[in-house]
């Protein structure tokens, strides 16, 4: 009797453009249980999957204007603030993806941006520096950096206390040369980005143990090419991000074998429904997606577009937004 | 045989008669509703209505319980669940209760931990918090969450400086004694855990709780073990550098120490180093450790900048050994070629050579 083996799509070493942008086009059309346990992120989603169009110079794969109409239609103006999604509370991490998001839709326009920068400095604890989420108060490193980048993007930095925000920022800096999420934390290297983010904005690299971070950041690659987040872990593409763009920012993402990188962020592509896994073989989400294409730009990757290790947007729309 | 009993809406519930549920605005019927899909949905529909009506009462502890259960990472959920809980003075410590069942699938939600953090401030009880971190640790021993609230926890109810901490001194002393205790299971079970070698360097150097030359020397020899019997970990070493720069401690002093675990001699059983300052090395360690010449590499560069001023030639030679070592790590570690190649260069450079 004969049988028929499935055999599973190979996936090949070059990027799978159209069917990315398929994939993330599906996004917003695929109503399924997860799709509606996952409103707490759809404004990081938007954010997450109108980079990844950017970055592969396929912003127009969705609608622009409903976008921004459904952006705005997240805003409380009684807050100043950004929810997730309507019906949701404001918050200070979906208030940036917001703000991205119309920046990349060159909409910025439309913000009340004194309400939004009230609504931020708000959150800032004045004893520690510590910029909290929300009224609820947590306060982690990941704050700071969203509060800084907010503040540059509507050009209004200079209405931050810079040097109070700067010591916890350098507070949760660690013997190993890292950051981590608060003081004393392990160094990550998700966290290691948003703090040498935060500085770089802040023109405080100065603050940051150059030859130690980068050493400990290379050290995240392993045998397979793909970094990870910290020692002794695994490789998952999303670190293709918070690692390089760190070394990036520092001048030093030749210290990461690249063409190994690439070859491992490619082979976590589906090559089947298109979009990103955090390594070969798993499912892919919006997540990896963008974060193993900035990846990928930040390589140099043929046909991607420049992408801003600061600020994980498109360097075009940073150039002309900042200035520089 | 019987049946699952099907499901009741809220809406026809007598208990939730009164509410009429609020639908998402642009939900989409799909064409075959799953049943747990019917189940979250009619609870984010009542959910919304509960919200708008800014009911806080005990339907609605029970309705966010059924929630958080269903989708845990849905941040207004657990927001509006604590503020029901505080309004209503509802018992804490059960809520601890809950949050400890559910602590195992929980362990990578931001918002668990904030949640916990609020009902365990509103307590201002820390009698469950280290012994809870510790199962937890239990599931994940590297969670990062888990970590920065253990060290929360300790430092918000057992500060060393005392501070507004209604814990007696000797408690304390206690605590963080065990604390010790605690990281060295660990690194039994798993020498390579970086939380556990992280958590160590913040209760030896960075707590407070310990002072004394004493706790140095203890260290040193801790981390000298831990090496000699795994010298290709990468904690243990970032431990070792850390001690040397929080005490300002040159690393040629540990150059003895270290050599052996370098030893490019390993090539016969007989001429393989069996101990290091004392301290046996396993048969089973795998040597030479790379990282271990990476530290001779940089004790090398140290010697050179100090040599600088006073003996050039010294110096020079010092710096050329350290190049050296540098471009041996190439076959050890081939990945990180253009780093070894930078210091190779950078050591040189650094003499003027």
């Amino acid at each position: 009797m004969a049988t028929t083996q499935l055999q599973p799509t190979p996936v090949p070493d070059y990027l799978l453009t159209d069917l990315h942008v398929s994939y993330i086009q599906s996004l917003d059309v695929k109503r399924d249980l997860a799709y509606y346990m996952t409103e707490h992120l759809r404004m990081n989603g938007i954010y997450w999957g109108l980079t990844a169009l950017a970055l592969m110079g396929k912003q127009d794969a969705l609608p622009r204007q409903e976008m921004i109409d459904w952006v705005m239609s997240c805003w409380h103006e009684d807050v100043g603030g950004f929810s997730p999604h309507p019906g949701h509370e404001p918050h200070i991490h979906p208030t940036l993806s917001a703000i991205q998001i119309l920046a990349m839709q060159d909409s910025l326009d439309i913000l009340d941006k004194d309400r939004v920068v009230a609504y931020v400095l708000s959150l800032q604890d004045r004893k520690t520096g510590a910029f909290a989420g929300d009224e609820w108060g947590e306060k982690d490193s990941r704050f700071s950096y969203i509060a800084v980048s907010i503040l540059s993007l509507l050009g209004k930095l200079d209405v931050l206390d810079k040097e109070k925000t700067t010591e916890f920022v350098h507070r949760c800096a660690n013997f190993d040369g890292g950051f981590g999420a608060v003081p004393e934390a392990e160094s990550h290297a998700a966290y290691v980005w948003t703090c040498v983010g935060a500085l770089a904005i802040l023109d405080r690299l100065d603050l940051v143990e150059k030859d130690t971070l980068c050493w400990w950041l290379c050290e995240r690659q392993l045998p397979n090419g793909g970094l990870n987040g910290r020692p002794e872990k695994l490789e998952d593409v999303c670190y293709s991000w918070w690692a390089l763009a760190s070394l990036a920012i520092l001048g030093r993402s030749h210290w990461i074998d690249g063409a190994k990188l690439s070859k491992f962020i490619l082979s976590a592509q589906d090559p089947d429904k298109g979009g990103i896994a955090d390594r070969p073989e798993d499912l892919a989400d919006v997540w990896h997606t963008v974060f193993g294409l900035a990846g990928l730009s930040l390589l140099k990757h043929p046909g991607m577009e420049e992408v801003d290790p600061v600020y994980c947007m498109p360097r075009s729309v940073t150039r002309k937004l900042l200035g520089k | 045989m019987a049946d699952e009993a099907p499901y009741v809406p809220y809406a026809q519930r007598p208990e939730w008669s009164d509410l009429e549920p609020i639908a998402q605005k642009d939900a989409e019927n799909p064409l075959v509703p799953i049943a747990y899909t019917e189940k979250y949905r009619d609870a984010m529909d009542t959910f919304r209505a509960l919200v708008h009506a800014g009911e806080k009462s005990a339907r609605g502890i029970e309705l966010t319980e059924v929630l958080i259960r269903l989708n845990p990472g849905h941040y207004s959920i657990w927001a509006y669940r604590a503020e029901i809980l505080l309004e209503t003075k509802a018992d804490l410590s059960k809520e601890l209760d809950l949050m400890d069942e559910l602590v195992k699938e929980h362990l990578k939600s931001y918002q668990v931990w904030q949640h916990r953090r609020s009902i365990v401030l509103a307590l201002n009880s820390s009698d469950r918090e280290i012994g809870f971190t510790t199962r937890a640790l239990s599931f994940d021993a590297k969670n990062y969450h888990t970590w920065a609230y253990r060290q929360w926890a300790l430092c918000h109810f057992f500060a060393p400086s005392g501070g507004d901490t209604s814990a007696s001194k000797e408690n304390r002393e206690e605590v963080w004694k065990g604390e010790i205790e605690y990281v060295d299971r660990l690194l039994e079970e798993d020498v390579r855990n970086n939380s556990a070698w992280n958590h160590r360097y913040f209760v030896a150097f960075e707590s407070g709780a310990e002072k004394g030359d004493g706790i140095v020397e203890r260290e040193l020899k801790y981390v000298k073990t831990k090496l000699a019997l795994s010298p290709n970990n990468p904690s243990a070493w970032s431990y070792l550098r850390g001690i040397l720069k929080f005490t300002s401690t040159p690393h040629s002093t540990l150059i003895p120490f270290v050599s052996p675990l370098a030893s490019l001699s390993s090539a016969t059983p007989s001429t393989r180093p069996t101990e290091t300052d004392g301290i046996p090395i396993p048969a089973a360690a795998e040597l030479p450790a790379y990282l271990a010449i990476e530290f001779l590499a940089d004790a090398c560069v140290e010697q050179a900048t100090k040599l600088f001023s006073t003996a050039k030639s010294e110096a020079e030679e010092k710096s050329a050994e350290a190049a050296a070592l540098f471009r041996s790590l190439i076959q050890y570690d081939p990945i990180r070629t253009k780093y070894w190649e930078y210091r190779a260069t950078e050591s040189v450079k650094a003499v003027g050579a």
